[in-house]
């Protein structure tokens, strides 16, 4: 097992409401050369999993594994094991993508040797080379999610966690995130996919979980989902499980 | 142990090559020390430079007797000569003095011929004319001198305030010997000298410590509000170590101003020393004293302090950064901070202010005790001791808080959710519940 996640919870505090859990309980398996959709309207809890997960918050309750590795005993080695892509590309404007992906390879003890490949292999994959030595603050939304996803990939980690990756980006640009998705599960990776589209996580998505109110309501493969709630495709199937109630009111998305 | 060095170096890479493509801040911690601070201690030291030429014009009267003896009108010959001083032939020289028509009077003993300066030791300006005169003696003159004086009751401590100083001329008038520095002339202008240099030092460290207030913002406060905190709390590195390298980059930035601004200060050690060796040739050899009195070992312990305590002032800013909401709150509490830092380490600048082991455990204001102990050689090895290691205790510990601090989701989400007071937690919503 890749990921995973046991009965996690996270709680936040909001003025109007006291403390409310972003995060209730969530418990799931994402195994080796599998893309599991993490899906569910904004506020959800999605983000928070994967913050969790990702070593930035610690959970208030449950366990995360990440290949093996506990993320609130041992983060350090958890943090080797996954490259992450969040949904605002998050880089850092006044590096070059070329210098990012050196950054993020230098630290994570990627061969030396291997490392000046193993970018140029990543920039030329992911078609940066025309700006790959442009300040990331000139790149349009697309080109920053596409070097956010080198970034990910340049240690070549185990499990790549992505949120919500395809936010704001054009249909074409879309596409290649996806090929490269398949090409993750393909190399064998674990891919963690946050989503609130339906059709992405139809097209991409081995398994499913559909979450909401911080809680996972339903999990399974597509042809299960779509058995166990009758219904003949993912929205449907969506709507049934969060009752057409959308998003909640949590911060902790 | 390779590794956390390994880790530490690619971080302090990546900051400072981030940071040197801030223009905000180059221009307020490298560019603005560049241009302003050399141009405002160039201004400083031509207007001390004018102030002391123009001081040199202020000539002082002294009274002469009627009829002086040979002695006496060879130090007259070379005080006229100073252009400083114009002998006035009097009746009576007490009086004169006495009356403040002058402000000291030079005569030959009757009895022994030995020279004489009588002044009125209440009289400020008394110490200026009095100097010229003691600085124009011979090594004979200077001991006749100072005897006369001890013989009507005049100790030689009592001397020191009346601001006397009394050297070997000729050994002065030779233009590449160096004089050795006798007891008392060191006693006399070196402290005021270590005190001038000790405020340069005090100048250029809260320099460091208010250059470290903008890339200590921009490495954190400012990396939440760009949104790279997450993804830079998500890379493969302990967070200590990150923070540790965000800490050795701000304190790069640190000494860069304070390198900067050191061509300032001694661009103005340089013009008031050499000001003041034009009117006093003496300050030279106490300079150079100065110099040859640190050992290297001193040097040794001044740099390592220097650089610990700039390091613990980088750690101490990003761990109050981490307590701010916004970038600027950070702001405001940096700002407030190190003029905090300044306003302590300023108590060290007092003259009772010594190195002891109690002063030695106030962080800050150490590094300044250290510098003056081991610069008029006092230093004893336990205070210094105490001082470095309390502060890599510190660092360790600063460190150690800010990545805490890193991860309370306060601080990675402020702004996304509402910061909660460890009463606030879980015990409001049960309240909330059970009602």
């Amino acid at each position: 097992m890749t990921i995973r996640a046991e009965g996690v919870k996270k709680w936040f505090y909001d003025r109007k409401r006291g403390e409310f859990p972003a995060v209730d309980g969530v418990s799931f398996e994402c195994k080796k050369g599998e893309v599991f959709g993490l899906l569910g309207p904004n506020g959800a809890g999605k983000t928070t999993t994967l913050m969790i997960i990702t070593t930035i918050l610690k959970p208030d309750a449950g366990k995360v594994e990440v290949n093996g590795f506990d993320v609130a005993t041992n983060p350090e080695s958890v943090r080797l094991n996954f490259g992450f892509v969040s949904a605002d590309a998050a880089l850092y404007d006044l590096l070059t993508p070329r210098e990012t992906l050196e950054f993020v390879g230098k630290l994570s003890k990627y061969p030396k040797e291997k490392l000046a490949a193993r970018i140029d292999e990543l920039i030329n994959l992911l078609d940066m080379s025309s700006f790959a030595d442009t300040r990331c603050q000139a790149l349009s939304t697309g080109m920053k999610q596409r070097v956010a996803i080198a970034r990910a990939l340049v240690h070549d980690p185990p499990v790549v966690i992505m949120d919500e990756p395809t936010s704001g980006l054009d249909v074409p640009t879309m596409q290649s995130v996806y090929q490269l998705v398949r090409q993750c599960r393909e190399m064998g990776k674990c891919v963690l996919f946050s989503t609130h589209i339906m059709s992405e996580a139809e097209k991409l998505c081995d398994r499913i979980g559909i979450i909401n109110k911080g809680k996972v309501l339903a999990m399974g493969t597509l042809s299960e989902l779509k058995e166990q709630y009758a219904k003949s495709d993912l929205e449907e199937i969506f709507l049934a499980v969060v009752g057409g109630s959308g998003g909640n009111e949590n911060n902790g998305s | 142990m390779k590794d956390f060095f390994h880790a530490l170096l690619v971080v302090v890479r990546k900051e400072l090559l981030y940071i040197f493509r801030v223009p905000d801040v180059l221009i307020f911690s490298v560019l603005i020390p560049m241009v302003l601070y050399p141009v405002l201690m160039i201004g400083a030291g031509v207007y001390s430079a004018w102030a002391v030429a123009n001081q040199k014009t202020q000539i002082y009267k002294i009274a002469i007797p009627e009829s002086p003896s040979e002695n006496v009108q060879r130090v007259v010959a070379i005080l006229k000569a100073t252009g400083r001083i114009t002998p006035i032939p009097v009746k009576n020289l007490d009086d004169a003095v006495r009356k403040e028509k002058v402000i000291a009077s030079l005569s030959a003993a009757p009895d022994t011929g030995a020279l004489e300066v009588h002044y009125d030791e209440s009289s400020f300006q008394a110490s200026e004319p009095i100097r010229f005169i003691a600085d124009t003696l011979e090594a004979e003159e200077k001991k006749q001198l100072t005897d006369t004086l001890v013989g009507r009751g005049i100790t030689k401590e009592e001397l020191e305030p009346l601001d006397v100083r009394l050297r070997d001329i000729s050994a002065m008038k030779s233009a590449h010997k160096i004089p050795q520095l006798d007891a008392r002339f060191a006693e006399t202008y070196a402290p005021l000298l270590r005190f001038g240099a000790l405020l340069a030092i005090f100048f250029l460290l809260s320099n460091a410590r208010s250059s470290a207030v903008s890339p200590a913002v921009f490495m954190l406060a400012q990396e939440r509000d760009l949104k790279t905190l997450k993804a830079t709390l998500s890379l493969p590195v302990s967070w200590n170590t990150l923070v540790l390298g965000k800490a050795v980059a701000v304190s790069f930035m640190a000494l860069l101003s304070v390198f900067v601004n050191s061509i300032g200060v001694a661009l103005l050690a340089f013009f008031v020393i050499t000001s003041l060796v034009i009117r006093l040739p003496s300050v030279r050899s106490t300079v150079e004293g100065i110099i040859q009195s640190i050992s290297p070992t001193a040097v040794g312990l001044i740099v390592t302090c220097s650089l610990l305590d700039i390091l613990l002032s980088s750690c101490l800013l990003l761990f109050l950064c981490s307590l701010s909401r916004t970038t600027k709150e950070a702001q405001s509490i940096l700002i407030i901070s190190s003029l905090g830092m300044v306003g302590v380490s300023i108590f060290a600048l007092s003259p009772d202010q010594a190195l002891t082991w109690q002063t030695a455990l106030i962080p800050i204001m150490n590094l300044l005790l250290v510098i003056k102990s081991v610069g008029t050689e006092t230093h004893t090895p336990l205070p210094v001791f105490i001082t470095i290691a309390e502060n890599m205790l510190l660092i360790y510990v600063a460190v150690h808080l800010t990545a805490f601090r890193l991860g309370q989701e306060s601080f990675i989400l402020s702004g996304e959710t509402h910061f909660r007071w460890p009463w606030q937690r879980r015990t409001k919503s049960i309240q909330s519940k059970n009602n």
